[in-house]
């Protein structure tokens, strides 16, 4: 986000600024401080948690008195919880999970991915506000460190009495099952294995390759496989040596947890499937017929 | 009826009974076993996974003391959702043992749950098969294939599930346990058994008493999959023999629980031979099919053009001609002279769109069965709102009215506005009969009811076939058993399910319900046909 | 408590099918395209009838689109809706998020809501931004990527997941926005019959002047949107594909994994 950020606005002219919310949170801003951005660190024990309302109120503050052309959040579970709220609230124009964003004289050019990765779009955006963007992690290199940062102590406002979501705590997952995070060897199933009784064909597999069994988010949602094994941005993020996608189209949210496998072997009966982008060798082909075939062959 | 204890309390009388590990009422596997293979969606409230008979009993037991009905199920393949249902589900694949192999008496005893590829593979190591080979034998098990009595491609010549029970051991709806098999009615083993399962006696008086009726309901049909075997009773009564097994073949799972399955087994053949013809006339596959007959095939399979015209016939070598395909298979006596001959005679009497195409290897055999096999995928994963959902998908005519039964078909779905695929087993007169609709459109759903109904009509009364010659009658075809076979012989039917179900715990609304046909229809907004 | 809640539901071609560009480049070709309830609003939609079922109340099912999504909403009527109101907004693709949050919030505002229901994001154009959108508009309390709702005193306790699979509990004030992330329960299936039923009850259709506007080119919109082009994705590192018959891929499949010494003997 930072390095977006300094690409645009050395195109465009204008500084970037890092806005950080919390409460003692200072150490975090000395590391935004060393990408050589000016952070505006707002601490206020109401922002010590993140709450919808709490943090809206202060990205909005923020906005208001630094009146910016471009407003960056990173499309994760919590800035796409802040920014198209902060949009509506404001009337700002809203352009979201972008893979890439540049100027184009008065415009905002942003580049997105539809239906399944299957389609790019270009839209474009005009506005005399500000605009609030997206941007889906790992749209960019992350920037590497640059002199002339600085930290810049804000007061933000916040209305405690408008703050009507309440904080009460984190629930982590009950682990009671394998970690496939350490795993070097992954198979991973997805909807293309059609039927829950299919799974013990992608176990064999897995055995017959010395690995463990991951899944694709639907599985897992309908409970075929335990939430443990679940591979992708609201699962475990993995880098196997060996990560066999079994009928797993390869959604955004799936890759973003497996790209970096050191050998990716894709199967799916779909050709145009996004897995085929990440993977290093794809099969189009029925993972229910292929599976049982090659293990015919390993065996033999 | 599903009875008046709640969830909570069913569960844990199901877990005291079976235990825990056995019974599962978690949202995602009630989702699971709400459907089958047909469109009907009936969600259970538990399922139970029995891996032995005392399993069997003790969820019996449950379901009696807590009036809940139950639904006994193999792998789920059930064309006609006789595999789901409002209580408990019985789940029957953790029961899958074989129990004995006897060569010489060619006999096979094996538990319901065994998938029938695993029983295959097993009989073709020791040179032997269970004839029936239903489109669903990857997926199958034998209880499923008793309970609907199942057939397939090569039912021309071996028939149905039925004529190869040798025996059956079955619990009653108050557990009972009936080793159903040939009983002559004079010895002791009949005065034994009539001695402890209720209403056995009643069910030989209900089918002597109406003897005359069974017989004179009789179609002029190879087979059929419309309720109770009320025939064979009938005729074998007479002969002081009561065949058990037979009425409890096919009877979905309304009559009792099977809990083992003595099978008929036949050696593998020699050799086959397979022979792919393509006509460039329809009028002529009436008469090529007779004429073909007379060698006594062991598989003869139809498409007709509209259907080839749904495949990609490039890619496949459909000819562009052709206006119907038939797939011969010959296994016994000298085949390859047989396939010679037929070749002959079919070439010089029919104007065929290419030369004949023989095989006589398993590879080149099965590339002659892709055209046959291809279709059913085809039709089902065509793009689109209207989809092959089947509701007519499996009528049964006399053989030798194929042909004019397949013009009407082709004419039917002309006239409701829409396509279909149409293809078949026409060697005994089972058409498969898909037409692409829309069920959730208000529009395409009057077309649904129209077509069905005319439907029922023309195969019952112009064509005396049945609905259904292998797939079952289950929920989708109960409102049209009783034009079947008339209300006398339906009224027998009723009573014996009275008689030995008398609480009617067992499969609640299959064979036996005025619902109409797609009354438990559900889902469809995220389901495939199967 | 009772719950009055208004579930935002949006109709979209299948994702899982393949898609063409249209001529003009700005939208892809919709001929002959399936169209499917968003998978994620199914979860919201459960999940508002399941409230509902709970706490009694009533579901309003709302949607922004052309005439064919009457058979999303009959759909939705099948699955335990009590009403169901189609904003005539007719424009197929519609691609800016922001002018249909506006138009869904300038709906709900006609209609009782004590809750907000929508799926975390649609799988065509994956915004995750309208629910956000109309809590900003309406200046309702809003929380996102919402697996668990539970109605408590007053209010709701929320579970919201992270990344990693963490789960943020909150407790909020109604009215309130919620987004519904998949997973979150376990869909009903529609039964024909209510379908069949729902065919014959009224859907509520809503034009511009309902909205208070000339037009839909009326709505207020504080920048201009355009789509420039759409376009397949460029393939970068496209894998290197194994083809032939299904025996034959195995083949190279097996070699492969034992080259890499993933085969275990």
């Amino acid at each position: 986000m930072i390095a977006i950020g300094r690409e645009l606005a050395s195109r465009s002219g204008g500084p970037v600024r890092v806005a950080l919310f919390g409460e003692k949170v200072r150490a975090l801003a000395d590391a935004l401080a060393g990408h050589g951005v000016e952070v505006l660190l707002a601490e206020d024990p109401a922002l010590a948690e993140y709450t919808p309302d709490a943090y809206g109120q202060a990205a909005q503050s923020i906005v208001e008195s630094t009146r910016p052309r471009l407003i960056l959040v990173a499309h994760t579970s919590q800035g796409y919880d802040l920014a198209p709220a902060l949009a509506g609230t404001m009337d700002l124009p809203l352009v979201t999970n972008c893979l890439a964003l540049r100027f184009d004289g008065e415009r905002i050019m942003a580049t997105r991915r539809l239906l399944n990765e299957k389609v790019q779009a270009e839209v474009e955006i005009a506005s005399s506000r500000p605009i609030v963007a997206t941007v889906r992690p790992g749209a960019a290199k992350a920037a590497g460190p640059a002199p002339g940062g600085i930290i810049t102590s804000t007061t933000v406002r916040i209305d405690g009495s408008k703050v009507r979501t309440r904080f009460l705590s984190i629930e982590r997952p009950q682990v009671q099952d394998i970690d496939i995070a350490g795993a070097d060897i992954i198979v991973s199933a997805g909807r293309g294995i059609q039927k829950k009784e299919n799974l013990p064909l992608i176990e064999e597999f897995a055995k017959a390759l010395g690995g463990v069994v991951g899944a694709s988010r639907p599985l897992t949602d309908m409970d075929w496989l335990p939430k443990t094994r679940q591979v992708g941005q609201s699962g475990k993020t993995v880098r196997p040596k060996l990560y066999v996608a079994c009928g797993i189209s390869g959604a955004m949210q799936h890759v973003a947890g497996m790209k970096d496998a050191s050998l990716i072997i894709a199967i799916n009966t779909d050709p145009s499937a996004p897995i085929f982008e990440v993977a290093h060798v794809g099969i189009v082909a029925d993972v229910l017929k292929l599976l049982p075939a090659t293990l015919k062959e390993l065996k033999s | 009826m599903t009875g008046s204890a709640d969830d909570a309390t069913l569960r844990r009388a199901l877990e005291q009974a079976i235990g825990e590990e056995k019974v599962r009422t978690d949202d995602s596997i009630l989702r699971t076993y709400s459907t089958d293979a047909s469109p009907c969606a009936v969600e259970p409230r538990a399922v139970a996974f029995a891996e032995t008979e005392d399993d069997v009993r003790a969820v019996l037991q449950v379901c009696r003391e807590l009036e809940v009905p139950i639904t006994p199920r193999a792998s789920g393949t059930s064309l006609s959702g006789a595999a789901i249902g409002p209580g408990v589900v019985l789940d029957t694949t953790r029961f899958h043992r074989i129990l004995e192999f006897d060569l010489e008496r060619r006999r096979i005893r094996v538990e319901p749950g065994i998938l029938l590829a695993e029983l295959t593979a097993y009989l073709a190591e020791r040179g032997m098969r269970f004839a029936p080979d239903p489109g669903s034998q990857d997926l199958c098990r034998i209880g499923g294939m008793v309970g609907h009595n199942a057939s397939g491609y090569r039912s021309v010549k071996y028939g149905q599930t039925r004529d190869h029970v040798l025996g059956l051991r079955i619990l009653l709806a108050d557990g009972t346990p009936v080793h159903a098999h040939d009983i002559p009615l004079e010895g002791a083993e009949w005065r034994e058994i009539v001695g402890r399962a209720n209403g056995l006696e009643q069910v030989r008086k209900e089918i002597e008493a109406h003897q005359d009726a069974i017989l004179s309901s009789r179609r002029p049909i190879r087979k059929h999959s419309c309720g109770y075997d009320l025939v064979g009773p009938a005729e074998s009564l007479a002969r002081g023999v009561f065949p058990l097994a037979s009425l409890f073949v096919g009877s979905e799972g309304t009559l009792g629980v099977v809990t083992e399955v003595t099978l008929r087994v036949l050696p593998v053949p020699a050799r086959r031979v397979t022979m792919l013809l393509y006509l460039d006339r329809f009028e002529d596959l009436g008469p090529a099919v007779a004429d073909i007959l007379t060698w006594g095939p062991s598989a003869i399979e139809a498409v007709d053009g509209d259907s080839l015209a749904l495949l990609d016939r490039e890619a496949l070598g459909i000819p562009r001609t052709a206006k119907a395909m038939l797939l011969v298979e010959f296994d016994e006596g000298d085949p390859d002279a047989i396939a010679d001959a037929v070749v002959r005679r079919v070439a010089t009497r029919y104007r065929l769109s290419r030369d004949a195409e023989v095989a006589s290897d398993p590879v080149r055999q099965s590339t002659l069965w892709k055209v046959r096999r291809s279709l059913f995928p085809t039709i089902i994963q065509r793009p689109g709102p209207r989809k092959a959902w089947g509701f007519v998908e499996d009528p049964i005519v006399p053989r030798d009215r194929v042909p004019e039964f397949i013009a009407f078909l082709v004419d039917l779905t002309r006239r409701h506005g829409t396509t279909a695929g149409i293809y078949g087993h026409i060697g005994d007169g089972n058409t498969h009969y898909r037409p692409f609709f829309d069920p959730t459109d208000p529009q395409d759903f009057e077309r649904m009811r129209a077509l069905r109904e005319e439907f029922d009509h023309t195969v019952l009364n112009r064509f005396r076939g049945a609905p259904s010659g292998e797939h079952g009658i289950g929920r989708i075809r109960a409102e049209t058993l009783p034009r079947v076979w008339g209300s006398e012989v339906y009224g027998v039917m009723r009573r014996i399910k009275e008689a030995l179900d008398p609480r009617g715990l067992l499969n609640p609304g299959v064979l036996f319900s005025s619902d109409p046909w797609w009354a438990t229809w559900g889902g469809l907004e995220s389901r495939v046909p199967m | 408590m009772p719950l009055n809640i208004v579930v935002c539901l949006k109709q979209i071609p299948n994702p899982d099918l393949q898609f063409q560009i249209a001529p003009d480049g700005k939208d892809i070709k919709r001929e002959a395209l399936n169209y499917k309830l968003n998978g994620a609003d199914e979860y919201a939609l459960e999940e508002a009838v399941r409230l509902k079922e709970k706490s009694g109340g009533r579901v309003i099912a709302l949607t922004a689109g052309p005439k064919r999504t009457e058979q999303m909403l009959r759909e939705a009527l099948a699955k335990g809706a009590d009403e169901v109101t189609r904003i005539a907004f007719d424009e197929p693709a519609a691609y800016d998020v922001g002018k249909v949050a506006r138009l869904l919030a300038a709906a709900i505002r006609t209609l009782p809501h004590d809750l907000v229901l929508t799926g975390v994001q649609s799988d065509d154009l994956v915004n995750s931004a309208t629910g956000g959108l109309i809590a900003g508009i309406l200046g309702l309390a809003h929380a996102s990527v919402v697996t668990r709702v539970e109605s408590k005193a007053g209010g709701l306790e929320v579970a919201c997941e992270l990344e990693g699979g963490l789960q943020r509990v909150y407790s909020m004030a109604l009215p309130a926005v919620l987004t519904i992330q998949f997973g979150a329960n376990t869909p009903r299936y529609a039964p024909l019959p209510a379908i069949m039923k729902a065919a014959r009850q009224p859907i509520k259709e809503l034009s511009p002047a309902a909205l208070g506007l000339a037009s839909w080119d009326a709505v207020s919109l504080p920048y201009t949107f355009g789509v420039r082009g759409l376009s397949p994705p460029a393939a970068k590192g496209h894998a290197e594909m194994i083809t032939g018959t299904v025996e034959e891929q195995a083949k190279t499949l097996a070699q492969l994994l034992r080259e890499k010494g993933f085969a275990r003997r």
